[in-house]
């Protein structure tokens, strides 16, 4: 399964497990509920997997082909094309008794793993090129992925090692084990005691990282493979329970499993090789070292959204889609000044759910203690928007009415484009007005927050404000056509 | 396996769909209904999808039930 432009999603199937007397075939399912059956050619015995293609088609491999007069080689294992309008080409791959198994799109074509030690790629013209030069015997390629960067990255089966290939067709083994004895594509040794066993599955993860599972192992495997490192990094998912291992990689990740506390970093500062214990000062990118220490490193799936001198805001960012059940959405402000008291506030909230939708939250920004936010939902097709100001120190939440002083249930709405905040809690935005019965004069405004509650204070027509954003003097500064303007805020 | 939107990392097995968690540890979620995971997929939106075997795709949104979508309408015959 895969799925393609404009969200629908493709099947791979034959009749028989779908419960009907049919040869094998690809399905599109189309969100709202109709689908498209796209029958293949019955001298296919079954399909493999299906993705799309950076040209638009689908592509998908094709087992038991019967083989075509003069075609070479006379292969069963195909990969096929399928465009849009429904017209399938199939070229032969490998030798008769390879099977691909892997595919990944790519900005030059489909990769796919075959075989025992090989991988390959067809070019969205249909040029097919295979390689194996750097991948043991028996490595057996499963798994291919798109990884950060635009490399391939393919899990080994046989090899306890994830392999990566260039669009050149270089190949570099990352293994848990040792392979190899040097020289190009030879296997670099990243951990010590290692992890037996091989890897079939791999997808791409955020933050520069690939996943990797680990079948007969219950285990899943990590690679941070940030351009900053020359190799990448493995953490196994089972480390000692007492110190966490460094690994021997220049880059390198640790899992620190030295109680209930613990959580997953990132280290550029630790020699290589050594142990990280608990309350060791470590750096994490993007976290000033200061609040790493208190424990405020991002977990996995959460990322620094914004930050002001020694406050971050670490968030779990989810999105909720509409008509989709309630989803949490947490985010976690880690405030931890020089001259005052380590200040964490972790603030959950529920999203969605019946019919309301509530979008990720959007426009953080952070001044001082203060956090401000805008936080947009839909409410049975009415649009709401809200500025949201949350008070590190004491972890008050005020929020905002509706934006839109033109409020007329005809579609018409309102969204900020831009926030300000100032140390004291005080929050000025862009706002912009859209649909129903709003004029040109009325599409954009200035509006600010103080103790006093929300102002307009300028308007303007769509496009004429900008630059919005507030001066160590307290004032709060726009332009307006190019003119400079500003507010100060009453104290 | 599929990692989403948020860097969740998925991974379906038979009946139950598993998110590992920040420590390491596959929180698993048993499915309502009888059909086995087949197989996920991420849209370049992130969202992440389950094909199970009784024919129903299901949109998740993290493994915890009440952010699966049972897409019903889904079935193919």
């Amino acid at each position: 399964m895969t799925v393609g432009r404009g969200g629908t999603l493709w099947v791979t199937a034959i009749g028989e497990a779908v419960g009907r007397d049919t040869g094998p075939e690809v399905i599109e399912l189309v969100p709202g509920g109709s689908e498209h059956r796209f029958p293949i050619s019955d001298r296919v015995e079954r399909l493999g997997q299906i993705v799309a293609g950076a040209d638009g088609n689908l592509w998908f491999a094709e087992e038991g082909a019967e083989a075509r007069l003069g075609e070479e080689p006379p292969s069963p294992t195909r990969i096929a094309r399928l465009t849009p309008s429904g017209q399938i080409t199939s070229w032969p791959v490998g030798s008769p008794e390879q099977k691909l198994l892997g595919l990944a799109a790519s900005a030059d074509g489909i990769w796919f793993t075959l075989g025992e030690n090989e991988v390959g790629r067809v070019s969205y013209q249909g040029q097919i090129a295979t390689f194996s030069s750097g991948i043991p015997d028996g490595a057996f390629p499963d798994g291919i992925t798109k990884g950060p960067g635009g490399a391939i990255w393919f899990a080994e089966l046989g090899a306890d090692a994830i392999g990566r290939v260039t669009a050149t067709g270089k190949i570099s083994q990352f293994a848990w084990g040792l392979l190899g004895g040097g020289g190009a594509g030879a296997a670099k040794r990243l951990c010590e005691p290692c992890l037996p066993g091989g890897a079939d599955s791999i997808a791409s993860g955020s933050d520069e990282t690939l996943w990797f599972s680990r079948p007969g192992t219950d285990e899943f495997g990590r690679l941070s493979v940030s351009p900053h490192c020359s190799v990448p990094n493995l953490v196994g998912s089972k480390i000692s329970d007492t110190e966490s291992r460094l690994m021997t990689a220049g880059c390198r990740l640790a899992r620190h499993r030295a109680g209930p506390g613990s959580f997953v970093v990132a280290s550029q500062s630790a020699p290589a090789g050594s142990l990280l214990r608990r309350g060791t000062a470590i750096s994490v990118r993007g976290v000033p070292p200061s609040t790493a220490r208190r424990g405020c490193a991002p977990e996995p799936g959460q990322r620094v959204v914004t930050a002001d001198g020694g406050a971050s805001l670490l968030a779990t960012l989810k999105p909720t889609v509409p008509g989709s059940p309630a989803t949490p959405f947490r985010y976690l402000v880690c405030v931890d000044r020089r001259n005052g008291p380590h200040r964490v506030r972790q603030i959950e909230e529920t999203l969605g759910g019946g019919g309301y939708s509530g979008d990720t939250p959007g426009l953080f920004t952070m001044a001082g203690d203060y956090l401000a936010w805008q936080q947009t939902s839909t409410s049975y097709d009415v649009p709401y928007a809200g500025i949201t100001i949350l008070d590190g120190r004491t972890g008050e939440v005020k929020q905002t009415e509706d934006l839109s002083p033109f409020r007329d249930f005809n579609g018409g709405g309102a969204r900020a484009t831009a926030i300000a905040l100032d140390k004291v809690g005080d929050v000025g935005w862009l706002l912009e007005q859209f649909g129903g019965d709003v004029s040109p004069a009325q599409a954009e405004g200035v509006q600010v927050r103080t103790q006093s509650g929300v102002r307009t204070i300028e308007s303007g027509e769509r496009g004429s404000l900008g630059s919005l954003r507030i001066a160590p003097a307290g004032t709060l500064d726009w332009t307006h056509d190019g003119t400079q303007h500003s507010y100060v805020f009453q104290r | 396996m599929a990692v989403g939107a948020n860097g969740e990392v998925l991974a379906g097995e038979g009946h139950e769909l598993g998110e590992l968690d920040s420590l390491g540890q596959m929180r698993l979620t048993p499915l309502r209904a009888g059909g086995q995971i087949l197989t996920l997929a991420t849209g370049s939106d992130g969202r992440v999808w389950a094909l199970l075997s009784d024919r129903e795709v299901l949109q998740i949104a993290g493994s915890s039930p009440e952010n699966i979508l049972r897409l019903k309408a889904r079935q193919m015959e």
